[in-house]
Formats: structure tokens, C-alpha cells, sequence
């Protein structure tokens, strides 16, 4: 698929994803690449930037009883800017569906 | 450590040896929890992608914004090699302008320093001519060296707040446009 499609919705599905639930990297990519096609390592660089931006924290857990994973947790910030991201993105594709079956004209 | 750690190690440029730390433990985690669901280690390398060009995803991020908070020859030493470490992305175009920019402001610096010396220098002589004798040309023309001062250190002034500007708008655009670039190729 397009690479500049991807880089976008990749932030939107992070940031829907924890704003269901706390996750760890390799959850994340799991759940993301069992649906689109991606490099999983780009995930990394997206929660490193999604943290500075102050979006999301992280937090080390051992619940599974393995070794510690660093979490990822949705800040308030983090919860509107995904409010707003989907918003867009829900009335861009339905324009762009509306546009391509526009035969009229 | 496996190949894919090591490539990535030695991919990671400009920064300090935390922040690559904490980068390579993220990915060690992700091989760690990998393999402990039976994955072998090349098929979860593969689905990550290149080391080399997720490191350039890193360095895109993080350099520029570290480069904005330090200042002086070193930053932006280390500015120009950031950029061009990003040859795909225009790097070498975001070096040139930097420099550029920097050479127009070290240029004009000097102008205005040159100023402020100037008025410095012709006020100490209308000082030694006031103390000899007092002769009322002189008494205007240190007015005229404070002015010439004082104007020069107001251009210095200035220049350095303009710089301060283009030193926080030029990264951020260079900073874009190689996250940009960096993502494509990391992408696809």
C-alpha cells in the first residue's frame, strides 16, 4: 500500500488501540500488522515521538510473569488529539467515498 | 545480540548513549516476547523492518530537536551532520541553507560588532581631546560615538533575536521533511 497512507493511519490506529486498552510494543504491532501491512519496527519511533509529545506515558508491568514490558497509556492530551484524528479521518474517507462514486458530472 | 540489534546499534547517530539504550531495550523487549511465543528470531527481524532505516526515523527525531535546545559551533555542527545523514530527504539542501544562514547572520554579526567598536574607539579619542583642551567639536562628536555605540549594539541585539528564530523555525521544517523522507523508505 501507499507509504504516505500508512505513516498517517498508523498514529490513528495507535492511538485507537490505546485508547481501548494499556498495550506493550509487541502487542501493538501484532494487532496493527494483523490488519495492515507494515515495517512493526516503525511502531517504535511513532510511541518514542507520541511520548515527547506528551500523548502517552509508559509504565514497566511483569503481570505475565516473563520479563518487565514497558507499557504504553494514553494521556488526556493523548485521548482528544485521537478524538480529533479519527473525526478527520472519518469525514475525509467518507468524502473521498462520496467523491469516487460521484458519476454525475 | 543478534543482527538485527547490532545493525541498528551501529546505525544510531547523534545522540547520547541513554536515549540509544533506551531504543535498543525497546526492541529487545520486542525479540524477547517474540521468541517466547515460538517466533523464530529472522521472521520477527523481517516483519520490523531495516535497522538502517528505522534508525533514520530516530535520528530525524531526534536530532534537530536537540540541536534546537543546545546552542554554539557544536549544535550546530552537529546540525549539519544530522542533515546529512538524511541524504534521501534533501539532507545535503538543509545543510547548504543552514550554512548559508549561518554565514549571512556570522556576516552581519561582525558588521554590527564592527559598528559598536567603531563608536567605542572614536569615543575614547574625543575623551583624550576633551581632557586636553575642551574644543566643542569634540564635546558633539562623542555624542555622535555614543550614538554610533549604542546603534551598533542595538543591530547586535537584534540580530542575535532573529537568529534565535530562524535557529527554532529552520530545524522544525528540516525536521518534518526528514521524517517525512525517513518514513517513506521505512514504510514501503
Amino acid at each position: 500500500m501507499n507509504a504516505q497512507f500508512k505513516k498517517g493511519v498508523l498514529e490513528l490506529c495507535v492511538l485507537s488501540y490505546l485508547a481501548r486498552r494499556d498495550a506493550y510494543g509487541y502487542e501493538l504491532a501484532e494487532k496493527i500488522s494483523s490488519r495492515i501491512e507494515i515495517a512493526e519496527g516503525t511502531l517504535y519511533p511513532l510511541l518514542r515521538k507520541l511520548k515527547s509529545e506528551g500523548l502517552c506515558e509508559t509504565y514497566l508491568s511483569d503481570e505475565s510473569g516473563g520479563p518487565p514490558r514497558k507499557y504504553y497509556r494514553l494521556t488526556d492530551k493523548g485521548r482528544e488529539t485521537g478524538r480529533r484524528l479519527r473525526q478527520e479521518w472519518e469525514n475525509f474517507t467518507r468524502n473521498v467515498a462520496l467523491f469516487m462514486e460521484d458519476d454525475d458530472e | 545480540m543478534n543482527d538485527f540489534l547490532m545493525r541498528l546499534e551501529r546505525s544510531l547517530k547523534h545522540m547520547d548513549a541513554q536515549e540509544k539504550q533506551d531504543i535498543l531495550q525497546d526492541y529487545r523487549e520486542h525479540f524477547e516476547i517474540g521468541l517466547a511465543t515460538g517466533k523464530p528470531e529472522e521472521q520477527i527481524a523481517q516483519a520490523l523492518g531495516e535497522p538502517e532505516q528505522l534508525a533514520k526515523l530516530f535520528s530525524a527525531m531526534g536530532a534537530a530537536g536537540r540541536a534546537h535546545k543546545s546552542r554554539g559551533c557544536k549544535a550546530s555542527l552537529r546540525m549539519i551532520a544530522a542533515f546529512l545523514s538524511c541524504k534521501g530527504g534533501g539532507g545535503i539542501l538543509a545543510a547548504l541553507l543552514y550554512l548559508v544562514c549561518l554565514a549571512v547572520m556570522i556576516s552581519l554579526y561582525a558588521g554590527a560588532m564592527s559598528v559598536v567598536l567603531a563608536g567605542a574607539g572614536s569615543l575614547a579619542v574625543m575623551v583624550a581631546e576633551i581632557v586636553k583642551g575642551y574644543p566643542i567639536w569634540a564635546v558633539t562628536a562623542l555624542f555622535a560615538a555614543l550614538m554610533l555605540g549604542s546603534g551598533g549594539m542595538l543591530c547586535c541585539k537584534g540580530l542575535a533575536l532573529l537568529w534565535r528564530r530562524l535557529f527554532g523555525a529552520l530545524p522544525l521544517l528540516v525536521k518534518r521533511m526528514m521524517q517525512k523522507s525517513a518514513g517513506k523508505k521505512a514504510m514501503a
